[in-house]
């Protein structure tokens, strides 16, 4: 048999679903074939996998719960059949002589139905007027959210017109124009963070013009970053609504990415690039998304010091938490930092490389950045080191 | 006609099975006990999440006792729980194919039990992180080849037996089989091609 008759049975064999003589066959096979002994290790540990994969083990008491409750869901059926059967007879004798009584709430319930129906019918003029006033009154509360809507936005539209169809007649006026159109985009910045209660409260659709500024203003990324200390705390009920869109804010990332952005434009950068995987997270970085998952991936693996966070919106919720993310994260990659040194390992350092890369954003963003730009300066030495040998 | 009674546990078993076919609810709280842990993760492999998990196991222990005299004596009585878990997993999924989407979070208790108390808290890191990368993977894997890669791979059922549990022939099996290994190869390359599975090959 050649190698490839072999590979089509080796996931049989590992199985054990192999007649006695194919068996042997393979067997015989692979003592002399290196490379389908390599293939049978490889599957060896993917079945392994299934074995290995384990889950957060459940409270102790978790287990006394669940034999209990499979317990009384097996006592509970016989009780309740004799209980609610001797109530049912008894309640058939006490029921079936007083039926008229059940008329006489019946003709009483009509009484009331009718009397509510006349009612309304000789008092219609006065009910009708109800709705009208109701009426207007929803349509002046939404005129004036519309209004408080609209007036942001004209600034931005006009402006804008503005500089994009004026600049090629007047081009001195130009740089005061550029100017003006930054000064409303800041101003809008501040007023309408979507982070901020405001903005969320407000329906749908405004909700979408806000994100529709935010996109303007992903082109001046200074511009609307929010120191952290200010981050703005969302309230609970926005919270819901986030959940629903997280890739619809910047805001938080953008901030962290700050001090990140900044040591990248300083050139600190780096060629500490192990592969293309990691320039690609570069690339990816620019996703809102993928910097907000960033970011509570890195709160989730916090949450193990912390176990506050387990879902959006508690990190949301603990925004004033951020530092306390940021420490455990650094701490985590000191983990990785002290462990890679001590294995030599190429895939342990690179690993840890990898962590250092992913987190930067929080990593970089803490008071001791210097010490994280050494460890990685470090951790690359340590592998180019290796990849010489 | 396979597992014939041979060891201890069987009897032990089949005499608990017994009271409990007499109305004896304490021998069917020694089977729960027993078993329960076992029937949890197994269905947890599958269904991945806690409180699905949990329903299940309950469902399987209730159907159980009631369908108790269903069960033939001359064989094991895990093996039928199992196939009760397997029946009720597979209702479930078909109830709720709604995705859900769990966090595979390392769990707070085993990193602080693991990365702090440990001696070497820094292996325990890249073992957390190697579990959180295989649970992630399994997670991407469809339910059916999920299902029957563990129930291959865990709880070392053959091709026959998933073939019937699942009605499905066993060329399916076979196929799904080879779909969920050929993913979790792709998924789990880094773990596959340096020397980090120590456990993996260990085990074996």
């Amino acid at each position: 048999m050649n190698c490839k008759e072999i590979k089509d049975r080796l996931e049989r064999y590992i199985d054990n679903e192999l007649s006695v003589q194919e068996k042997a066959e393979v067997k015989k096979h692979l003592l002399k074939c290196s490379t389908c002994t390599k293939e049978l290790e490889i599957l060896k540990s993917i079945n392994s996998f299934g074995k290995i994969a384990t889950f957060p083990a459940p409270q102790p008491q978790y287990w006394t719960q669940l034999s209990q409750n499979i317990l009384h869901k097996i006592a509970a059926p016989k009780e309740k059949i004799s209980w609610v059967v001797h109530v049912l007879t008894g309640l058939k004798r006490i029921i079936l002589p007083e039926k008229i009584s059940y008329r006489l709430v019946g003709l009483a319930a009509t009484a009331v139905i009718i009397f509510f129906l006349v009612q309304i019918f000789f008092f219609r003029e006065g009910k009708f007027e109800l709705p009208i006033e109701v009426g207007t009154e929803d349509a002046i509360k939404l005129t004036e959210q519309k209004a408080s809507l609209s007036k942001p936005q004209p600034e931005v539209v006009s402006n804008k017109n503005v500089s994009t169809e004026k600049p090629a007649q007047q081009p001195s006026e130009t740089p005061k124009l550029i100017e003006q159109q930054q000064v409303s985009q800041k101003s809008i910045a501040k007023v309408e963070p979507p982070l901020s209660g405001k903005a969320l409260d407000q329906p749908a659709k405004k909700f979408d013009e806000v994100v529709i500024i935010d996109e303007d203003k992903a082109d001046t990324p200074q511009d609307n970053v929010i120191p952290l200390s200010k981050a703005p705390v969302p309230p609970k009920k926005a919270s819901k609504v986030m959940n629903k869109k997280m890739s619809d804010f910047s805001v938080q990332p953008a901030a962290v990415n700050l001090k990140a952005q900044q040591l990248e434009r300083k050139g600190v950068k780096a060629d500490y690039l192990p592969d293309k995987a990691t320039i690609g997270f570069t690339q990816k970085l620019d996703s809102n998304y993928t910097k907000y998952n960033e970011v509570f991936l890195t709160a989730q693996k916090a949450h193990n010091f912390s176990k506050k966070i387990k879902t959006w919106e508690d990190y949301l919720n603990t925004q004033p938490d951020l530092e306390y993310v940021k420490k455990a994260t650094y701490q985590q990659a000191v983990l990785y930092y002290k462990l890679a040194k001590q294995k030599n390992n190429k895939a342990v350092i690179q690993q840890a490389i990898k962590f250092y890369y992913q987190n930067k954003a929080l990593l970089f963003s803490i008071e001791d950045a210097d010490s994280v730009q050494m460890q990685i300066e470090e951790l690359n030495d340590l592998m180019k080191k290796l990849e010489k040998k | 006609m396979k597992d014939h009674l041979k060891n201890r546990s069987d009897k032990e078993d089949l005499k608990w099975v017994r009271n409990a076919k007499k109305g004896n609810q304490n021998a069917f709280e020694k089977l729960v006990l027993k078993y329960q842990k076992r029937i949890y993760y197994s269905v947890r492999k599958i269904i991945l999440d806690h409180d699905d998990t949990n329903d299940i196991a309950q469902d399987t222990f209730v159907k159980a006792y009631s369908n108790l005299h269903r069960f033939d004596e001359r064989f094991s009585f895990y093996p039928w729980l199992h196939r009760i878990a397997v029946n009720t997993t597979l209702n479930f999924q078909a109830k709720t194919s709604r995705v859900k989407t769990t966090f595979t979070n390392s769990t707070e208790d085993e990193v602080n039990q693991i990365a702090f108390n440990n001696e070497n808290p820094l292996e325990g890191v890249i073992e957390i992180e190697f579990k959180e990368k295989l649970t992630a993977a399994l997670q991407q894997l469809p339910f059916d080849q999920r299902m029957v890669f563990i129930l291959r791979t865990s709880d070392e059922l053959s091709y026959q037996e998933i073939s019937e549990q699942l009605d499905i022939s066993v060329g399916t099996v076979m196929s799904r089989l080879s779909r969920a290994r050929t993913k979790l190869r792709e998924l789990l390359q880094d773990y596959l091609s340096e020397n980090n599975v120590k456990g993996a090959n260990n085990e074996l």
